[in-house]
């Protein structure tokens, strides 16, 4: 039990705004700090395919992330049909997971698997909130970035938030195995382990 | 963890930027000097020369692997 706390495995990209403005460092030292092992790592510059195979692309998750974006637009007091010509969530969805692969396929990324305790919680509280623009000082996306999604939203493409990890457990299977073969995550032992756990 | 970087006189810039082998020697401010006391454990290397440079590069990665300056 307790092994299986201290091996959970998330994926995490840092996405080609970060690389292009030179923070891969900055960002990966962040995680490598908090005692997060790297135990995969390589830089690739994704194809659509590639990029597209990322998300899950199911209806349900398409139209979850439609809804969201209605939220967004409604919070912002943006028009939704007179930008995006549609309000039906899945269509939405579609677009949104369109622009995201655009975003993910437009550069060069790090990706890299991290290892530890309550690794997926931890990245994610590392990281911050999805839009940078409402992203918790302190964290990677509200001190290193300020785009927001209202402008993103009139400009029809994604947020540029400079990292990507995994939500929950089954995404993190996913898109492990999406960027890694199963031969390029290594085992080894970071030498403060005995220290912190 | 392996890099390949890119710069005017890369090779030379980087060496410096790394120090001398032996961390002993290694001028301050250098990486070596900074985070290494050990000649044997000295932390990173880096090609000596432009042609090592070529051929160190070729053997970690496939010219694929390689993405183009933006």
């Amino acid at each position: 039990m307790s092994a299986e706390l201290k091996n959970e495995r998330t994926l995490v990209l840092v996405k080609t705004d970060a690389v292009m403005r030179g923070l891969i460092g900055e960002i990966i030292g962040r995680f490598e700090r908090a005692g997060l092992k790297i135990v995969a790592m390589k830089m690739v510059y994704p194809g659509k395919e590639h990029a597209a195979g990322h998300y899950s692309g199911s209806e349900e998750w398409l139209k979850g992330m439609g809804n969201k974006t209605l939220d967004s637009f409604s919070q912002n007091n943006l028009d939704v049909k007179a930008i995006m010509g549609t309000d039906d969530p899945l269509e939405i969805g579609k677009m949104v997971q369109q622009w995201n692969v655009d975003y993910l396929s437009s550069g060069p990324v790090v990706a890299l698997v991290l290892e530890g305790i309550h690794a997926i919680a931890a990245v994610r509280r590392i990281i911050g909130f999805t839009i940078p623009a409402r992203a918790e000082v302190g964290t990677i996306r509200g001190g290193l970035s300020i785009d927001s999604n209202t402008i993103a939203n009139i400009e029809k493409r994604a947020t540029k938030n400079l990292v990507h990890a995994s939500g929950d457990k089954t995404e993190a299977e996913h898109e492990i195995q999406h960027w890694f073969e199963s031969e390029k995550i290594l085992n080894y032992k970071r030498c403060d382990a005995h220290v912190m756990f | 963890m392996t890099l390949a970087l890119e710069k005017e006189n890369a090779v030379a810039d980087f060496r410096k930027l790394i120090g001398a082998t032996d961390p002993a020697e290694a001028a301050p401010g250098t990486i070596r000097r900074d985070f290494t006391t050990s000649k044997q454990n000295n932390i990173v290397h880096g090609s000596d020369l432009p042609e090592n440079g070529r051929i160190e590069i070729a053997f970690h990665f496939s010219s694929r692997e390689l993405i183009e300056a933006q």
